[in-house]
């Protein structure tokens, strides 16, 4: 008898460790830890995932789905160890993405460079033909000159080649043909059409797109193999299933000929675990609030779903593809202090990483970090990660020590100062992203996750006078977490044509439209039953349209009904939402028609957390804004639900450590998420 | 100033920097979310700060360098001459006048104070260019203007709103001028309801930290950037140096423009003195004095200390010295629309130029030395309605003393996207027939230039006006050290067999099958080239 099975399982590969969550046929999630192995990131992808069968006393037989969440593609183009691509593009258009949006990165920095294109010095090759923007032929497809390529190309032996033509988002047929010519040609291993990858219009975002996907391919289809191989070796039963830039899951088989979406897997798992949560609770407005060793992820949730970006980047790259809309700044627990020559204290965005870490970690780092501060300042005990990891606490005075000798303040005024910055570092950056989004910040819960985030939780809830802020029950593996509840995903799109019509949209053009969505669709379904093994399952499919007010050169993402008084009013209100206004006189534009399909995976309802109370573990003295406080220190499973805990607390668990200022109040709820409020006014201090 | 002990400490003063610059971005993204033409929202050419009472810079979020020196003066001499007795909480000013310390008229400035009980606590502006604000041309940016009054409509300090409500006879007026009143209306309001949201930003910090705090942060960030220029500057050796630069047209005619800077930097301070740089000319080059005061905040910060803070102390070490009815310190009435695209880019070269002479070994060779304005505007015939096609180019880069140039980018005082070509030609009548880097024009050095850019484009159907404004086409980009000059910007127009070069800055009359192209220079190299190529 195994009450163990099934199991579903995600391991989530991060640059230091690789976490494991298991969901238990109960409903209840166990999760573990294991160091990552950047060289053979399956290994630790295998070592995690064993370590946590033996912990439930479980066998591969028992797991019935994995999720996994992959850095492979996202390092392959940070490092630049991908394939060698060519390209084959309209004569006239060979230096697309040299070009790029021909900004420079910096104002003032002029070594800043524009990221170096992916495509070598010499592998771009042009030939002649021509569409105009409604796919009307200019000029045909020479193929005699594209026989001469050919052998160009071939003598280069490249291990991809893109077909990316100008106007093909208006029809792919030169493309397709170009392409067939090549592989007949038997140039290269792969030859793939731009369209095919990114079918919409703008021909930068179109061919790196497809760029980036040939550039990251081999490797990814190398990894997803390696890795499918010796889960089956191992006996586990369960399809491997991938987490996408778009917060959902592909099979590998997807993933083999669509790898670019994986280049930002590891921002959507957070947040999509975030989302799930804000759903659950309820939350109308919550912010995703995740700090790393090295930066912090900050996204916005509305009634349980992320705002997406249709372009993204990666290392200065566009990216053509739906991805979770997250920001990223360089402020994380390893962020370093240091002494600006106008005599502020900076800290960040510089980080002392994995290696040497913190001053504290006793490997050999000497200057002082966040995590340093909130050592000295009490926040941390002696060791993290139920022990695993013991922290040198005369390491992080000394830091600060030196810190505070440079500055000319005293030790705790500096120590308390570092966290006052970058408090003030993560604000802005909340900040941001609501504003940016249209949103109040003060109308939003902060979800805050990642090792670190619980510890600042507090501070910023202050600051920024949010609501409050929820605390997930393994606010350290949520990423892992969140991949356990990620759908089946996949979008598909299409530039239309119902563009710069001054007249206004017709019925003949909405009936166009509607065709377009229909073939769509019909494709995806398809695709779904196919390539994902989601035949008879319950799809979900949301249709949607990018539009805009004509004479605007951006667009809105609205749900599509057919009916136009419908659209118009979406429209409206979405642009109400987002921009703070809407033109009710002016015409509406629809550019691109989307489809998105989901097929919903949750695995169960979250579990109630029956606990007994227990005393706190210890007191210690913590500062908090204002002086040294007696505190309180609990482990975060003895806190019950339902019984207030009133700061200042310290709740200590295997993967994190919560703060509950002065004057806050903690409430676990139910299913073993803490609540944090502030009790009394905003402090001034 | 503030004695030491009313300074915020160490700590404090970032925490003063986070709040205060987080309010200017602030303001600059709600303007760029919600402003309606692409100038604002693509091509993101604003800006926005929070001031104190009497109009001093304590934050800015510029988007491009032109804007930096900007809003400081215009905002104070705004204060001023509406009267600060005669503002009331609920009033909203408005300028767009070049003479007053604005750039030329499409940069409208819009200006909101923050009163407290009863008192202005501080002001919040924001700055960006309008796609139209009247004139000769569509778009504004004529370069045959020969006087303002052919530029546009000018705005004098006065009040959009007053006691909270828009004033609609003066909004009326100013809507009747232009060619593009519903985005100029939307891109006008979008910029009171960016200010509004500073206001109540301004205020969280007044309820946050009291009354007196807001005053406290102002004078220790100012002093505080002042500390990190001098300190910056210090770090520098000492030298005066002089150089001349060309300006080869002025908008009308070839001519022949002396930009001359002299920059002077002994300790922690620099002196500045463009006052023998060439008369106001007759054609739209002129700039406006903050234009010039914006190069040299942009040549400090990018040889002192590119995270220099851009606020009022940034530039109190230094002192910049213009010679008004010059052509970088226009009065009225000379033109001004490309001052901004032309002249100030000559500025930055010609005081890189000198600072080579004092600074030798870190200072770039000239890049191609024009924003590269094109516009091409008419009636569509496929459905009847006017367009405009508004675009500036990169080019390339200077070579740095120890990197290549980038090749085909916008450089020094702006950096403005492109337009993709699939957008143009489903936007407008034109095709494009080629986007290219322009191979080759990067000047050879130890270190190269960057190359420039290439695009030719055809009028497809009915005819248009076409307006461009380039430079480097007569005067090559200098190298340094031995580098070769970059190659030189070329403009032509193909009408059927026939090619016509064109001058840097044309005016003229296209009709369907005609071809216009144009080539941006390339930039200067650095150090002699060795016959090995590149290191």
């Amino acid at each position: 008898m195994n009450e163990n099975a099934p199991l579903r399982i995600a391991v989530d590969t991060g640059g230091t460790f690789t976490d494991v969550a298991v969901r238990r046929p109960d409903g209840s999630t166990v999760v573990t830890k294991v160091a990552s192995t950047p060289a053979a990131p399956d290994d630790a992808v295998v070592d995690g995932l064993m370590a946590a069968l033996d912990d439930l006393g479980a066998t591969p037989a028992d797991v019935e789905g994995f999720v996994h969440g992959t850095t492979v593609a996202t390092n392959t183009v940070l490092t630049r160890t991908g394939a060698r691509v060519a390209l084959l593009t309209t004569r006239g258009f060979g230096d697309v993405l040299r070009i790029g949006h021909q900004a420079r990165p910096s104002l003032y920095d002029l070594r800043a460079r524009p990221t170096p294109v992916l495509v070598d010095e010499g592998l771009t090759w042009e030939v002649d033909e021509r569409l105009d923007a409604d796919g009307a032929e200019l000029r045909p497809l020479d193929e005699r000159g594209l026989a001469a390529v050919a052998g160009e190309i071939r003598a280069a032996a490249p291990d991809v080649v893109v077909v990316a033509f100008l106007n093909a988002y208006a029809d792919p047929v030169h493309e397709e043909r170009a392409a067939a010519l090549l592989r007949d040609a038997g140039v290269a291993p792969s030859v793939v059409t731009a369209t095919s990858v990114a079918p919409e219009m703008r021909e930068y975002e179109r061919f790196s797109t497809a760029v980036v996907n040939a550039y990251v391919t081999p490797r990814i289809t190398g990894y997803v193999d390696r890795l499918e191989r010796r889960l089956g070796e191992l006996g586990v039963p369960a399809t491997l299933w991938v987490m996408q830039s778009n917060g959902g899951v592909a099979s590998a088989g997807t993933v083999r000929g669509h790898s670019v979406a994986t280049v930002l897997s590891g921002l959507a798992g957070g947040v999509v675990g975030a989302a799930g949560w804000a759903g659950a609770l309820g939350l109308r407005r919550a912010v995703s609030f995740d700090i790393g060793g090295t930066s912090t992820d900050i996204a916005l949730i509305r009634n349980g779903v992320p705002d997406e970006l249709p372009t993204s980047t990666i290392d200065g790259l566009s990216l053509r593809i739906p991805s979770v809309d997250v920001h990223t700044i360089g402020a994380g627990g390893g962020s370093v202090a240091w002494r600006d020559p106008g005599g502020g204290l900076r800290v960040g965005p510089r980080s002392a990483g994995a290696r040497p870490g913190p001053a504290c970690y006793g490997l050999g780092g000497t200057e002082v970090t966040v995590t340093d501060a909130h050592a000295v300042l009490g926040r941390l005990g002696e060791s993290l990660l139920g022990g695993r990891l013991h922290l040198d606490l005369s390491a992080a005075h000394e830091a600060v020590a030196a810190a505070a000798a440079d500055l000319g303040l005293d030790h705790e005024a500096t120590a308390a100062g570092i966290l006052r910055v970058i408090n003030a570092t993560m604000a802005r950056g909340v900040r941001a992203v609501s504003v940016e989004r249209g949103v109040d910040v003060r109308e939003c819960t902060l979800i805050a996750f990642g090792g670190a985030g619980p510890l600042h939780a507090a501070d910023l809830v202050e600051e920024l006078g949010m609501r409050g802020a929820v605390i997930p029950p393994h606010p350290g593996i949520a990423s892992a977490v969140g991949m356990l509840d990620a759908p089946i995903r996949h979008d598909t799109s299409c530039t239309v044509a119902a563009l710069s019509d001054a007249a206004g949209l017709t019925a003949e053009v909405l009936a166009e439209v509607g065709a377009v969505l229909d073939r769509l669709e019909s494709g995806t379904r398809e695709m779904l039953a196919r390539a994902e093994g989601a035949d008879g399952e319950p799809v979900r499919v949301d249709r949607g349209v990018d539009a805009r007010y004509l004479g605007q050169s951006h667009e809105l993402t609205v749900p599509w009904h057919g009916e136009l008084d419908d659209l118009r009013k979406e429209f409206d209100d979405a642009h109400l939402a987002h921009h703070g206004f809407l033109d009710p006189a002016a015409v509406l534009e629809l550019v691109t028609a989307r489809i998105s399909a989901t097929v919903g995976r949750r695995g169960g309802e979250l579990a109630t957390v029956g606990k007994q109370a227990a005393p706190p573990v210890a007191r210690r003295p913590v500062h908090f804004a204002g002086g040294w406080h007696d505190t309180a220190v609990h482990r975060r499973e003895d806190v019950p639900a339902g019984v207030p805990l009133h700061g200042p607390a310290v709740l200590e668990q295997l993967d994190s450590t919560v703060v509950v200022g002065p004057g806050q109040t903690l409430v676990h709820d139910a299913y073993g998420f803490a609540h944090l409020t502030a009790g009394t006014p905003r402090e001034t201090a | 100033m503030t004695t030491s002990d009313e300074d915020l400490d160490a700590i404090e003063l970032e925490v003063a920097r986070n709040r205060l610059e987080s309010i200017a971005e602030e303001i600059g993204t709600t303007l760029i979310r919600t402003a309606y033409s692409p100038n604002i929202t693509d091509r993101r050419d604003c800006s926005a700060g929070v001031y104190d009472p009497t109009g001093e810079l304590v934050a800015q979020a510029e988007h491009i360098p032109l804007h930096l020196g900007l809003m400081p003066t215009l905002v104070r001499a705004a204060l001023e001459t509406v009267g600060r007795d005669r503002i009331d909480d609920g009033d909203v000013l408005i300028t767009n006048n070049p003479y007053l310390g604005g750039s030329h008229l499409p940069d409208t400035c819009v200006i909101t104070p923050v009163f407290v009980d009863g008192a202005i606590v501080a002001v919040v502006a924001n700055m960006a260019h309008h796609v139209d604000v009247g004139g000769i041309a569509p778009g504004s940016m004529a370069t045959h203007a020969t006087e303002i009054f052919q530029e546009g409509v000018r705005i004098p300090p006065i009040k959009l709103i007053a006691g909270g409500k828009v004033r609609e006879d003066v909004l009326a007026l100013l809507l009747a001028n232009v060619r593009t009143s519903d985005k100029t209306r939307g891109d006008l309001m979008a910029q009171v309801a960016a200010n509004l949201l500073g206001v109540r930003r301004v205020r969280e910090v007044v309820d946050d930290r009291g009354p007196d705090y807001l005053g406290r942060a102002a004078a220790t960030l100012v002093a505080y950037a002042e500390r990190r220029t001098r300190a910056a500057l210090a770090a520098l050796p000492d030298g005066r140096a002089t150089f001349t630069d060309i300006l080869e047209h002025d908008g009308v005619r070839p001519a022949h423009l002396e930009i001359t800077a002299t920059v002077d930097k002994h300790g922690d301070e620099l002196i500045v003195d463009l006052t023998r740089c060439a008369d106001q000319v007759e054609g739209a080059v002129n700039c406006s004095s903050a234009i010039a005061a914006s190069c040299v905040a942009y040549v400090v910060k990018t040889l002192a200390d590119p995270s220099l803070p851009s606020n009022a102390g940034l530039m109190r070490p230094v002192d910049v010295r213009t010679r008004p009815g010059s052509v970088v310190a226009a009065t009225f009435p000379a033109p001004v629309a490309n001052g901004n695209t032309q002249t100030a880019q000559r500025i930055v070269d010609a005081l890189l130029g000198a600072f080579e002479q004092v600074l030798p070994g870190r200072v770039p060779a000239a890049s191609s030395g024009s924003m590269s304005i094109l516009t091409i505007g008419g009636i569509d015939p496929r459905h009847g309605h006017y367009y405009s096609y508004v675009e500036t180019y990169g080019g390339g880069q200077g070579a740095l003393p120890d990197a290549d140039g980038a090749d085909a980018v916008h450089t020094h005082m702006t950096n403005t996207r492109n337009t993709p070509c699939e957008v143009i030609e489903r936007s407008y009548p034109l095709r494009v027939h080629r986007y290219a880097v322009a191979r080759d024009t990067g000047g050879a050095g130890r270190y190269r230039g960057g190359d420039g850019l290439t695009r030719e484009l055809e009028l497809v159907d009915g005819t248009a006006e076409a307006v461009v404004a380039t430079a480097r086409v007569t005067r090559s980009p200098w190298g340094l050290a031995g580098g070769n000059d970059g190659g030189r910007a070329a403009v032509s127009l193909e009408t059927g067999t026939q090619r016509r070069d064109l001058q840097a800055m044309s005016h003229l009359r296209l009709e369907a099958a005609d071809r216009l192209i144009i080539r941006t220079a390339g930039g200067g190299g650095y150090g002699t080239p060795s016959g090995a190529g590149r290191d």
